[in-house]
């Protein structure tokens, strides 16, 4: 166990961070274990999140962090396949470009063991009718930053209705303007309010 | 009446709100981009930039309807232009404009588009050759030239200055020209994920650019305000530091003092402050407390509570808001009216002004809007 990986990416410290990651790769570390200590440390992140020790912007840094060490070790896939649980699908609806708050839910899924897949930005509903058909999900998540795409949310779960995908999949949509009233003109299943909140439905949903 | 008498009425009752004072009834500021769809439903987003007289056209009709006329806000038209919005993002952030109809679907609103031209040597560039430097050097990277932008077509302005004139609705001055905060600015221009990252990597040189474009920021806009013409309250937008964006550490080392210096600033020249504030603030709002009462305006949007507001601010300064936007969009005209009728009955009638969070969103409907207007009125 790499205490130093752990709490260097607990801690924020992004030099420590890629640093170490560096110098267990150079050591054979096998990458997978790598990836462990990297979660351990954003367990200690989502935490701290929720003991307003730290805030949406250390979410953020941790996020990009996150991403840099994985880089190093082939990219977020190895992440995904260090996952425990099941797969996470997410993207944000098409017309609109907002990525910051989706990289955080992305970013903060995978390293608590989610498999994530990331459909990006501007995402038309054929992409996510496909993700869900490839990968069987059993979460999704929406980001919206515009109340003018609350219709192509609605449009994009209607549309996984028609093709039979619905009923297997919960749909979390979060972002903004995004609230109660919201989730029901679209007929999602629930609002997230921040990254832990995805985290902790999806580990509920899933038994977890 | 004549629209002018109208407009004095207005004028006395918005006042009266910002001095925290009781206005003969409350002072309803309803502003958004999307009112020319209820008179012509086939109009779409990107007839905003393509054929802008034709949306200010139907905006002023749309306010003339019955139940809307009785929005005491002038309608926000004539300034969605191309190189308007260009301007914005370019000024604002640093940022590019993704644009209906050109970039986007025909219906889509205007996205900004982050490009974050500024490097991890720029702070160093700031601090050896100024903000003023540095922020020609910007726009050049992100392709925009302030020079090419067409003037402002001033016949237009003033025909429909005298069309607005005639509606009766305030004529209260504001400027729209005030800086963002300078924690915003930089931000935009790095990008936000490298900009938290720099605040840990580099504290120092990042405080120190942020106290240069301060001061920058703050003596043009003294000057601005002293040569142009005399103005009520002006704008100043915060999206990117509510308490639970940033602690309370980072707030006040970075953020409150631009607040801090700011507003004396526009004081002794007789502005109001109007901070136009998303995200939640309510960890954060005991500082505004240092500011003289009825000096300032807090505008938020849906995520900072009502409550807390009323209870820190409450008697410090005038608060407008807050129906969710989501609300007038996808709500109904029954939760709408009673979204407005609870605001009342916790806000009360004194420093209060009824409004949308961030803005009406440019989808709302219009029964909704006229929910929360007669809600207002008592009706």
């Amino acid at each position: 166990m790499s205490k130093k990986l752990t709490d260097a990416m607990a801690d924020l410290n992004e030099d420590a961070v890629l640093e170490e990651v560096k110098a267990l790769k150079a050591k054979d570390v096998p990458a997978l274990d790598i990836i462990a200590y990297l979660q351990e440390g954003m367990s200690i992140v989502g935490k701290r999140f929720e003991e307003k020790e730290y805030f949406l912007s250390e979410l953020i840094m941790s996020a990009e962090i996150f991403k840099e060490a994985s880089d190093i070790l082939g990219g977020t896939g190895e992440a995904s396949a260090a996952s425990k649980y099941g797969v996470f699908v997410m993207g944000t609806i098409y017309d609109d470009i907002h990525d910051i708050g989706k990289n955080i839910v992305t970013t903060v899924m995978a390293s608590n063991g989610f498999n994530v897949v990331d459909l990006g930005v501007d995402v038309p509903t054929a992409k996510y009718v496909e993700a869900i058909r490839q990968y069987k999900p059993k979460v999704i998540g929406i980001s919206c930053l515009l109340t003018t795409a609350f219709d192509n949310i609605k449009e994009c779960i209607q549309t996984l209705e028609k093709e039979g995908l619905r009923k297997d999949v919960k749909i979390l949509i979060g972002g903004g303007p995004v609230d109660e009233a919201t989730c029901k003109y679209v007929r999602a299943d629930h609002v997230c309010k921040n990254a832990q909140e995805t985290v902790e439905y999806s580990k509920k949903y899933m038994g977890v | 009446m004549t629209p002018q008498e109208m407009t004095e009425i207005r004028n006395k009752r918005i006042m009266a709100a910002l001095n925290m004072e009781k206005p003969d009834r409350i002072p309803i500021n309803l502003s958004g981009q999307g009112f020319f769809k209820w008179i012509d439903p086939k109009a779409v987003l990107a007839d905003l930039f393509r054929n802008p007289k034709y949306t200010d056209e139907l905006t002023l009709q749309a306010f003339q309807l019955p139940i809307i006329n009785e929005i005491d806000s002038a309608p926000m038209i004539g300034f969605t232009t191309e190189a308007g919005m260009t301007a914005f993002a370019a000024t604002s952030y640093f940022a590019k404009i993704k644009i209906p109809g050109r970039d986007l679907p025909e219906d889509a609103i205007w996205n900004i588009d982050e490009v974050g031209p500024m490097t991890a040597e720029d702070y160093d560039t700031v601090i050896d050759k100024g903000w003023e430097y540095m922020t020609a050097e910007l726009y050049k990277r992100i392709g925009f030239d302030p020079a090419s932008m067409p003037p402002p077509d001033m016949e237009y302005t003033n025909e429909l200055n005298a069309k607005i004139a005639a509606l009766g609705k305030t004529s209260l001055e504001i400027n729209p020209f005030l800086p963002m905060p300078s924690f915003e600015v930089i931000s935009g221009a790095r990008k936000m994920p490298e900009f938290f990252k720099d605040l840990r990597r580099i504290p120092d040189k990042v405080k120190a650019v942020i106290d240069i474009v301060d001061e920058a920021a703050i003596n043009k806009m003294v000057g601005a305000l002293k040569s142009g013409p005399p103005c009520a309250y002006g704008f100043i937008g915060g999206t990117r530091a509510g308490s639970d964006f940033i602690s309370a550490r980072v707030y006040e080392k970075y953020y409150h003092p631009f607040y801090h210096k700011i507003v004396p600033a526009m004081r002794e020249v007789n502005v109001k402050t109007w901070f136009h504030n998303d995200s939640d603030w309510s960890g954060f709002l005991q500082y505004f407390t240092e500011f003289p009462k009825a000096q300032c305006i807090f505008d938020p949007d849906h995520l900072t509570p009502m409550e807390k507001l009323k209870e820190v601010l409450g008697d410090r300064m005038c608060i407008e808001g807050n129906i969710p936007p989501a609300l007038l969009a996808v709500g109904t005209p029954d939760d709408c009216y009673k979204a407005a009728r609870d605001l009342i009955d916790l806000m009360g009638d004194t420093g209060f002004m009824m409004g949308v969070g961030c803005g009406v969103p440019v989808n709302a409907k219009r029964e909704n809007v006229e929910a929360v207007i007669l809600a207002t009125l008592g009706k």
